[in-house]
């Protein structure tokens, strides 16, 4: 199977997403990854004109869709660098987060693990617009990376949100690439069947069907940048991988481990 | 007749809360607690749902299901080193508590007692001090209603010097607003000191031996407590209008290892792990030198209102203050 990242730079037209960013855990010593005595949880990052109204709406547990965010929801070959979740959440604003359990003495430590989560905050309608970019962008740089004790929380705390400039994806060269690829026809038969319908479904991959998270992601994009605007389900689109469960909505979900099925599957 | 308790579990973070919480029915299970044998008491984790409706209301088709709840995620990764618990939520734990054997008829009703356990993350109720850390506002409102709800409170301070510690006006700040809560039914207050078992760690195999002596515990507390500010604020608390009866206790998660009696931390593993056979995976790795000690004294005392050996009052710890003034067991 071609991997569909390279169909990513065959555009001309130029155009940008403002992302805003969250980050939830516990600050770590520069040096070594350890947490501080003193550190505990909290916000360690965030832009500066992210709405307190929506900040509880981007807890990890919420955009994964559980009570509890617990390192049972990551799947085991997804631990180190975390699971992933795009999906559109309150007030007009799609969210894209990488979550995961470090060791609290560092990365490679053996000591109790703490919860580290990025989250990215986008307008929906760039989602809706651009979200072969923006899963392209979040696939290379979204880390659940901790933040530093020593940088100030100053500038930690009022962050300007970040512009991502790409190149637009040419619709038609995607839409070839996904009519020949049997999972571009899986992707696009998927998101049909849930138009007519208003329950919770997956679509569900694996290593037999991606090499890896990156490519799906490429994949993912092609699927839903040829989504036209008007699909009634929009706002129900997620898009999950290493998460042990589907992502709530319409959601299409990458497994890293290859023992798992790659079916269709109706979500709880 | 069936009794319905909350118990808040609280305390400065990495104190030890979870970890209590996940040891509590192994240590219940192993008798390793102070109450007489005769005592005889069971736990069993419950699903919220069982708690909510009566145990006899349990639908045929559940009777012999069993799937993974909250508790036994909890031990597992307990287990595997634990995880922090995090600031976004209040995690409530479901337990049904039986007295299978004698118990003083005046003290206990004939149970049983189905408990609800909240735990939350100790920067919730007990921040460190000096440090702003942003809660959302509707977990501390959540934690806020079951502090004033619960008919008992288990504070767990881990055992160190206490006026050096970082949270102490924060704990007084709590103590201070429980005492002064109008609408509070708190019936007990339990401060249990956890890792009690590194007290022991240059006793190697008398360490168990040692630790299992109450007038031993009783000294530890003497000695933690002298400095502690905050207790006078917690004398306030059992003093208003007959409030909460007050008990302190200690309680090590990982305890002793079974056979060889040496605290159980692994001092060639990373971080903090407890000792387990080489190339052994699963349940039976994790529990064959586990036992627990004590962490089931605070939640039996909070939801049954009775004395353990290792359970001990104000009077108990001030008549100890008085009569042994300046002597030291343990170095």
């Amino acid at each position: 199977m071609s991997s569909p990242v390279s169909a990513i730079t065959s555009t001309v037209v130029e155009a940008a997403i403002d992302v805003r960013r969250l980050h939830y855990g516990k600050l770590v010593d520069a040096a070594t990854g350890a947490v501080p005595s003193q550190s505990g949880y909290e916000v360690t990052r965030r832009s500066l004109d992210l709405e307190p109204s929506l900040v509880g709406h981007l807890s990890p547990a919420r955009l994964i869709g559980r009570r509890r965010f617990d390192p049972d929801a990551i799947e085991t070959p997804a631990l180190r660098s975390g699971c992933f979740v795009a999906r559109t959440t309150a007030g007009d604003a799609t969210a894209l987060m990488r979550a995961r359990f470090r060791p609290e003495d560092g990365e490679n430590g053996g000591a109790r693990r703490h919860q580290q989560s990025s989250v990215w905050v986008v307008a929906f309608d760039d989602w809706r617009r651009f979200p072969a970019a923006c899963l392209a962008i979040a696939a290379s740089h979204l880390r659940a990376d901790p933040d530093f004790a020593a940088e100030s929380a100053v500038d930690r705390l009022a962050e300007t949100p970040s512009r991502w400039r790409f190149q637009r994806l040419d619709v038609d060269r995607a839409r070839d690439v996904l009519l020949r690829a049997s999972w571009g026809c899986d992707m696009l038969e998927f998101f049909l069947d849930a138009a007519s319908s208003d329950t919770a479904s997956c679509l569900d991959f694996d290593a037999r069907d991606f090499a890896n998270e990156r490519d799906f992601l490429a994949a993912a994009g092609f699927a839903l940048q040829s989504l036209s605007a008007s699909y009634p389900r929009w706002r129900d689109v997620s898009v999950a991988c290493g998460l042990a469960h589907p992502a709530p909505g319409v959601c299409l979900r990458y497994s890293p481990d290859h023992e798992s099925q790659g079916s269709l599957s109706e979500a709880a | 007749m069936t009794e319905k308790l909350t118990i808040c579990l609280v305390g400065p973070k990495a104190g030890g809360k979870s970890s209590l919480l996940a040891a509590l029915t192994e240590c219940v299970a192993q008798g390793a607690f102070g109450y007489s044998p005769r005592l005889r008491p069971a736990i069993q984790p419950l699903r919220e749902k069982d708690f909510r409706a009566a145990l006899s209301e349990v639908r045929p088709a559940d009777f012999l299901a069993h799937e993974e709840g909250e508790y036994e995620r909890l031990q597992r990764d307990f287990a595997q080193g634990g995880v922090a618990t995090d600031t976004l939520d209040t995690y409530e734990y479901y337990f049904r508590l039986t007295v299978n054997g004698e118990a003083p008829p005046a003290t206990l009703t004939p149970g049983p007692w189905l408990l609800e356990i909240v735990d939350s993350a100790g920067e919730i109720a007990v921040p460190p001090d000096g440090v702003e850390i942003a809660i959302l506002d509707d977990v501390k409102t959540k934690l806020a209603r079951q502090l004033l709800a619960c008919e008992a409170v288990v504070l767990v301070l881990p055992l160190v010097r206490l006026e050096d510690s970082f949270w102490i006006g924060a704990l007084t700040r709590l103590i201070d607003r429980l005492v002064i809560a109008p609408e509070k039914k708190l019936r007990r207050f339990v401060v249990v000191f956890s890792h009690y078992e590194r007290l022991f760690v240059r006793l190697g195999p008398s360490a168990f031996t040692y630790a299992c002596d109450p007038a031993v515990a009783r000294h530890v507390l003497s000695r933690a407590l002298r400095r502690a500010q905050w207790l006078e604020r917690l004398r306030a608390l059992e003093a208003v209008n007959g409030g909460a009866r007050v008990r302190f206790t200690v309680a090590s998660a990982y305890g002793f290892t079974k056979r060889f009696q040496n605290p159980n931390i692994d001092p060639h593993q990373p971080g903090e792990r407890r000792f387990r056979r080489a190339g052994l995976e699963g349940a039976r790795a994790a529990g064959e030198f586990w036992r627990p000690f004590l962490t089931a004294e605070p939640f039996l005392y909070a939801a049954l209102g009775l004395d353990s050996a290792f359970t001990f009052s104000f009077s108990q710890l001030d008549a100890r203050a008085a009569g042994n003034d300046g002597s030291s067991i343990i170095d």
